[in-house]
């Protein structure tokens, strides 16, 4: 499942951990929403213009400033746990950055 | 960020939400990532020390407008070679102005991390693509040596660099008709994740082109890695003569406004990025074919005012040293899709 649709999932954990103590339906938090990532400023564009992505849950991942990076309709986001598949990738083949210039 | 941070922004939660002293994780608790609490942020990363909005937490995906504001990109721990990387991308965009959003296809193709069953298919693409830009790239590179000659002999032809940017740009107006069957394979060619990552590409060169080639008052003030802070480091400038160009930059930009609409390339690459991240897409149907000359010639008249005023500045020494310089990106040779793998041209 991916990591980063749970992030954040203080309101359904609440819910569920309640239900559980005062007896509450078991379905009021069978299907919690689910929360959306959290959206933050993305990459500098010449990381983004100069490495390779790694293509993970359909969509590009960027390796930048200690954290994957990835985007949808809403905005630029992070995976706050890196996922299993990308930090394999990472250790085995770490993005590389792309030089444009041979003379410097 | 481990568990613990995690458990703790649940624990915050759980009394955030029903005031209780002390709860246990719930079953979805062992894999989530720390959530965005009071608890977390003490020592958390940045982002999720201080985002999602709470309101947004439990309700699905909220419109743009209620998402929180973007959060800080972490302190980077870039390498000298990210930042010599990062250099050079804007170096680039300095020094090329052919065939406008063609060219940020072409470049972005370098970098897209495809994988070696697509090589043959991608490379003929790109081929294709730098066949189809090959008269905007030569008309750029005419352009270039004539900047190099005059930077040379102590004065920049005019005639020349005016007649150079003109063909620039009439080469530059037929790109998109010439590339719109590349385009079209293109998309063809990619998956829904890497379309994805060609529409991020193509907007990061955008970004870094117009941090490249700054307009108006603005681009004659000191900034880091700017124009002319780059040649003063190239070139070892004195101070009175980065002073004497900074004036001279000033009036210039006083003396002719600018006339370049940054906000025509934005639209033009926000139908583009929408179209090619589509499950259909037809290259014939993007309209505004007049944003690649405008781009490309607005780019090179740019770049040849800045050459031109720098120029009588310089001594004959680093005259010579910024007119080699010039004629390496004129010879200066795109590479083929595949050698992107090794991260080096």
């Amino acid at each position: 499942m991916n990591a980063i649709n749970h992030r954040v999932s203080i309101a359904a954990g609440a819910v569920v951990s309640l239900g559980l103590l005062v007896g509450a339906p078991a379905d009021v938090a069978a299907q919690p929403a689910p929360p959306p990532p959290d959206v933050v400023v993305a990459p500098p564009p010449e990381v983004i213009a100069t490495i390779e992505p790694v293509y993970y849950e359909g969509h590009p991942a960027y390796w930048y400033g200690g954290h994957w990076y990835w985007r949808d309709g809403h905005g630029w986001h992070w995976y706050g746990v890196e996922p299993a598949y990308l930090r394999d990738h990472r250790a085995h083949a770490p993005p590389p950055r792309y030089h444009y210039e041979h003379h410097r | 960020m481990g568990s613990i941070e995690w458990k703790c922004g649940l624990l915050a939660a759980l009394l955030t939400t029903c005031g209780a002293a002390a709860f246990g994780c719930g079953g979805e608790a062992t894999s989530s990532p720390p959530p965005a609490s009071p608890a977390a942020s003490a020592s958390a990363a940045p982002v999720a020390s201080a985002s999602a909005a709470p309101a947004a937490s439990a309700s699905g995906p909220p419109a743009a407008s209620e998402v929180a504001a973007p959060q800080p990109a972490p302190a980077e721990t870039s390498t000298k070679e990210d930042e010599e990387a990062s250099a050079e991308v804007v170096e680039h965009h300095r020094h090329h102005h052919h065939a406008g959003v063609g060219q940020f296809v072409a470049l972005s193709l370098e970098t897209m991390g495809i994988t070696p069953e697509q090589h043959a298919a991608i490379e003929k693409i790109q081929a294709t693509l730098h066949t189809k830009l090959q008269p905007a790239r030569a008309a750029d590179r005419k352009l270039i040596g004539i900047l190099a000659d005059g930077v040379a002999a102590g004065k920049i032809d005019k005639g020349k660099v005016d007649a150079a940017i003109g063909q620039l740009d009439a080469t530059s107006g037929t790109v998109h008709a010439a590339a719109v069957e590349a385009l079209d394979q293109l998309h063809a060619a990619l998956t829904d994740a890497e379309r994805m990552a060609l529409v991020d590409k193509v907007k990061a060169h955008w970004q870094i082109w117009q941090q490249a080639n700054e307009s108006g008052a603005s681009a004659a003030e000191p900034h880091e890695h700017g124009r002319l802070e780059e040649l003063s480091h190239d070139l070892s400038l004195s101070p009175d003569q980065v002073e004497k160009i900074r004036a001279n930059l000033r009036a210039a930009a006083a003396k002719a406004p600018d006339h370049f609409e940054p906000e025509k390339v934005t639209a033009r690459l926000d139908t583009f990025g929408t179209a090619f991240e589509s499950a259909s897409f037809d290259a014939k149907t993007l309209k505004a074919p007049e944003v690649n000359p405008h781009l490309a010639s607005w780019g090179a008249k740019r770049m040849a005012a800045f050459y031109e005023i720098v120029t009588p500045v310089l001594t004959p020494e680093q005259r010579t040293k910024l007119a080699d310089h010039l004629r390496e990106h004129a010879n200066h040779e795109e590479a083929p899709a595949g050698d992107a793998k090794e991260g080096k041209p």
